[in-house]
């Protein structure tokens, strides 16, 4: 089986409302994030909140782009252009926040989304590894919990994915104990 | 799902011929809620009334996946710590009790004393899940102190038999303090990767 | 499936999608509460709580867009109240748009400024989009600058400097520690600040312990309800210069500028309010183009405190 039949096996398995974490290595990661927000997009007609601590906004769309991905179903909270002091040009899909370790406004920023967009929707947090270099592991699992908690108030479906065996075994297990479902890629 | 071997552990925990057993559940993260779900079933279905805390996920999320597991939920009690934390609105349902926000360790003391007498069964259980989730957000004295309060709860003389049972994740097994709480438990049961 | 796609297709405006969320997060959204309503209907809910509360206690509101959702039912009518916090975390503003709310509704509010100027202030006003000057035409606002040297106790006779009377002394007791206008009666007045009164007394504890507890008593009888502004550490764990100030007030609410790298996060609580029930957390705040937002459902991640 490949890495996108069993993404969409998993996936497509679980209730809705699900809290999914993916596992992959370096070299698939961005390819397993693709082709995971592709599926749910297009495949499932979800509305997806990328949080993204990994790439700028301007680098995510032209990836989706490439994937044909459907960027008008996408929003995107870019959490690297601002504190890079990147270009931040207007774009009706891209919420520029001040940074990675900003993690209240973070939050704010995806309650805001849950609560303005309408119908099926899920939100991808890209990546955890990217994240914990900006914030303590304990703070960071703090967030991942309250974030994953409102999500499940609420219905909607979560992603994380993160590197396999790169992250602190500790920090992991806090964060991996709360999903349904950790897909190892 | 646990496999039967895991299931048999269990069972001849919780039939220990003693007064107030504890039990430490060691769980691998992968499925952790499912197998958490596992145990509840089996639980219940010897008979077992219990109350069930949670730190991680909000009553909301648990009762309705206990449902879809077959679980009867009418002999549960669940006391709902992790709306707290998040901050969000908590619905009223009568098998469900909501801390407030403070996260207050006595409230939560108060609530659990005050929930077991109402389950009336002779059978009865408290379920945590988990320890490790609310010491992110409390000091270590404070949860010692909760856990304390939960053993010595257990193990009062005149209490009726109750089971505690504190679920872990397996790889925070080796924090210092559920060291500590391990080493009061009655017996510690691990669980693979296949259950 | 494709049911479902068109109806997604129909409702999903992603422009303005993008734009509700960028005014939540601004707190420029006109609904700005966080349980839905507009200001109107929020302010008229509470009052109407306000109404039925027990004991037939009065309570009153800030206007400030979530922060009145703390409480229970607002801040008790009479209150005195500190409002603590280090430099640039938002105390000015807090009080300004407090007093801008209330003098919008026609009641009279008072702004004693031992800091900054009076036209600095109607600046600072005018920033957020509230017309300082028509507020005070309206003869609902007044804004007075004081220097050290006006904290007198003062009486019919004439008055003392404050900081050279003997705190032991009784007849003291007789004598007022400000003066209003005549004829004007505050509902709410901010005195800012209670540490700019005490640098005024040069070391002078004990005499400032004194007329501190004076400006309190004296504003408790008036029966308006007032904001002392206090200026502590910027991760605060003492809300007053003495510590005396925070026993003798009913209420304190500190401002947090936090660190975080090379950032600063802000955030509000509500440390204590006697005489109505309050959300015992920090949680998120925001300064937008329009004024103080308060995120009551927004917890704080990260540390507050130093130790």
């Amino acid at each position: 089986m490949d890495d996108i039949e069993k993404i969409s096996k998993e996936l497509n398995n679980l209730p809705e409302g699900w809290i999914v974490m993916l596992e992959t290595t370096p070299e698939k990661m961005l390819e397993v994030s693709l082709s995971t927000i592709k599926f749910l997009s297009d495949e499932k007609n979800y509305i997806g909140i990328i949080v993204s601590a990994s790439r700028p906004q301007k680098n995510l769309i032209q990836l989706y782009k490439q994937k044909k991905i459907d960027t008008k179903k996408i929003l995107i909270l870019d959490c690297i252009s601002k504190s890079q002091s990147l270009d931040l040009e207007e774009a009706s899909n891209v919420i520029y926040l001040e940074s990675v370790s900003s993690l209240t406004n973070i939050s704010l920023a995806i309650t805001a989304s849950i609560q303005q967009i309408p119908g099926d929707k899920f939100v991808f947090i890209d990546s955890i590894n990217s994240m914990l270099i900006h914030n303590k592991p304990e703070v960071f699992a703090q967030f991942i919990h309250g974030i994953l908690t409102k999500l499940r108030i609420g219905g909607i479906n979560g992603l994380l994915i993160s590197l396999d065996n790169e992250t602190n075994k500790e920090i992991h297990a806090e964060i991996a104990q709360l999903c349904d479902r950790i897909v190892k890629i | 799902m646990l496999k039967d071997e895991t299931k048999k552990s269990i069972e001849q925990a919780i039939q220990m011929d003693k007064h107030g057993v504890i039990i430490m559940i060691e769980l691998p993260v992968n499925a952790y809620f499912e197998m958490n779900s596992s145990t509840i079933k089996l639980l219940t279905n010897q008979g077992f009334e219990g109350i069930y805390i949670s730190f991680q996920r909000p009553f909301k999320n648990i009762s309705s996946f206990f449902k879809s597991e077959g679980i009867d939920t009418s002999t549960i009690l669940f006391v709902d710590a992790a709306t707290a934390l998040s901050g969000e609105q908590q619905n009223e349902d009568p098998r469900c009790i909501h801390i407030s926000q403070a996260l207050d360790i006595d409230e939560l003391v108060k609530a659990i004393y005050l929930s077991l007498p109402k389950l009336k069964g002779q059978k009865k259980f408290i379920f945590i899940d988990s320890l490790t989730t609310i010491s992110l957000y409390k000091p270590l004295s404070q949860i010692m102190r909760f856990s304390e309060f939960l053993m010595r709860t257990v193990r009062k003389e005149n209490e009726e038999n109750v089971i505690l049972i504190f679920n872990v994740a397996k790889d925070l097994t080796q924090k210092k303090f559920i060291k500590d709480i391990a080493f009061h438990v009655d017996q510690v049961i691990s669980v693979d990767n296949n259950g | 499936m494709d049911e479902k796609k068109s109806k997604q297709d129909t409702i999903f405006d992603m422009a303005k999608i993008k734009a509700g969320i960028e005014n939540k997060l601004k707190g420029t959204d006109d609904k700005g509460y966080s349980t839905g309503g507009t200001l109107e209907q929020k302010t008229q809910q509470m009052h109407e709580t306000k109404n039925e509360a027990k004991k037939g206690k009065k309570f009153v509101l800030t206007g400030i867009s979530g922060f009145d959702e703390l409480f229970e039912n607002g801040i008790p009518k009479g209150s005195n109240i500190l409002v603590a916090g280090g430099a640039g975390s938002g105390k000015t503003i807090f009080c300004l748009q407090t007093l801008e709310y209330h003098c919008s509704r026609g009641e009279k509010c008072f702004y004693m400024s031992f800091e900054e100027s009076e036209k600095r202030l109607m600046e600072h006003m005018e920033d957020f989009g509230w017309n300082s000057k028509k507020l005070i035409e309206s003869g609902n606002l007044k804004i007075k600058r004081y220097l050290p040297s006006d904290i007198h106790y003062v009486s019919e006779k004439g008055s003392d400097n404050a900081m050279f009377a003997k705190e032991e002394d009784s007849q003291l007791l007789q004598l007022e520690p400000v003066s209003l206008e005549e004829g004007f009666n505050p509902d709410f007045v901010v005195i800012d600040s209670l540490t700019a009164i005490a640098s005024a007394f040069m070391g002078k504890e004990g005499s400032y312990r004194f007329y501190a507890e004076r400006l309190f008593r004296f504003f408790e009888n008036m029966g308006s309800t007032n904001y002392f502004i206090t200026e502590t550490g910027q991760m605060p764990e003492t809300f007053s210069q003495t510590g005396v100030e925070e026993f003798l007030a009913d209420g304190v609410i500190v401002l947090y500028n936090i660190k975080r790298e090379n950032m600063r996060e802000r955030a509000i609580e509500v440390l204590k309010m006697r005489g109505t029930k309050h959300q015992e957390r920090i949680v998120a705040m925001k300064i937008s183009e329009k004024g103080m937002v308060v995120y009551p459902k927004q917890e704080i991640f990260g540390e507050i405190h130093t130790k």
